[in-house]
């Protein structure tokens, strides 16, 4: 039978990391999720989880519901992106002066479809609030039910499908006039 | 259950974000990797424990020392039934006199005074 999470909590709380990590294993997908619908950026977002799961061992004491781990440890993602997005918005606007060759690399032309692809997405995903975002990647990316999505963000199933349903019309109307590019990776 | 949903969901396979296991042994190795080169936890790991412990345990150990003693009870109430009744006019006696007194009996003293009767 698996362990509860409340379980592995009060075994971590006396300092079993094994059970720490049994708990991050479990919880990694959705916190993965959460730290890219933030960032957009598949190397941020696992910085990002990193430094959350150790901040969350740090202290683990302060998740008060040991039942709801996956909250609190989402929740933690979630501060840990939006301060990393402050920080990566201050660093943006500063020159880059080791930048040089980055951008010169070649790469295959499917390889720049799939980019620009991928940009057309996430420009379109930016458009949503914080909560559209993790919402709509953990139920239509993840398939996650609402219940499971309400559980670990912590909100109302209602305030689930809400959220889903402003998010798929905002992208739908953004996506209208797709990019038949898009149409082509679908096939 | 189905989920009507699932029926309208975007798709986002293009953002190449799928589950990836490789991914996910990284990034949760990397953190591990640092907490255990982490000294321990700043509260004494020894008090912790003892806190949490008894924690953990405080309402079942309740839950345990009320069945010993409803156990414990019915069996002393069960073998002074079997000793036999108590004469009638002692406890009648006794409940006079504390009527008389004003006095107010303790548990002690009803569980003595009643103590056997098939009532």
């Amino acid at each position: 039978m698996t362990e509860s999470d409340a379980s592995l909590v009060a075994r971590a709380r006396s300092g079993d990391a094994s059970a720490f990590e049994t708990l991050i294993q479990r919880h990694f997908r959705g916190a993965f999720l959460v730290a890219m619908a933030h960032l957009g950026e598949r190397s941020d977002a696992e910085d990002v989880c990193q430094d959350a799961f150790v901040r969350c061992w740090e202290r683990i004491d302060d998740c008060r519901d040991a039942a709801k781990f996956g909250a609190w440890l989402l929740r933690t993602v979630r501060n840990t992106a939006h301060n990393r997005r402050e920080y990566l918005a201050v660093r943006a606007v500063q020159p880059l002066d080791d930048a040089d060759g980055v951008a010169s690399v070649a790469s295959p032309e499917s390889e720049l479809d799939r980019r620009e692809l991928r940009a057309v997405l996430w420009n379109a995903l930016r458009q949503l609030g914080d909560i559209q975002r993790e919402v709509v990647l953990l139920h239509d990316h993840e398939g996650w039910p609402h219940a499971e999505v309400a559980a670990r963000l912590d909100i109302s199933e209602l305030m689930s499908r809400r959220h889903l349903s402003d998010a798929r019309r905002i992208l739908r109307g953004l996506l209208q006039d797709d990019d038949p590019r898009m149409e082509a990776e679908r096939d | 259950m189905t989920d009507p949903d699932r029926d309208d969901r975007i798709d986002l396979s293009a953002l190449g974000i799928s589950h990836d296991d490789g991914q996910m042994k990284r990034v949760v190795g990397g953190a591990m990797d640092r907490i255990r080169a982490m000294e321990p936890r700043a509260s004494s790991p020894e008090d912790t424990s003892i806190l949490t412990e008894v924690a953990r345990w405080w309402y079942p150990g309740l839950a345990a020392a009320a069945l010993v003693a409803v156990v414990a009870g019915a069996t002393v109430l069960s073998g002074n039934m079997r000793r036999g009744r108590y004469d009638d006019a002692q406890v009648a006696a006794r409940l006079a006199e504390w009527a008389r007194t004003g006095h107010v009996p303790d548990n002690g003293e009803l569980f003595a005074t009643f103590h056997g009767l098939d009532r």
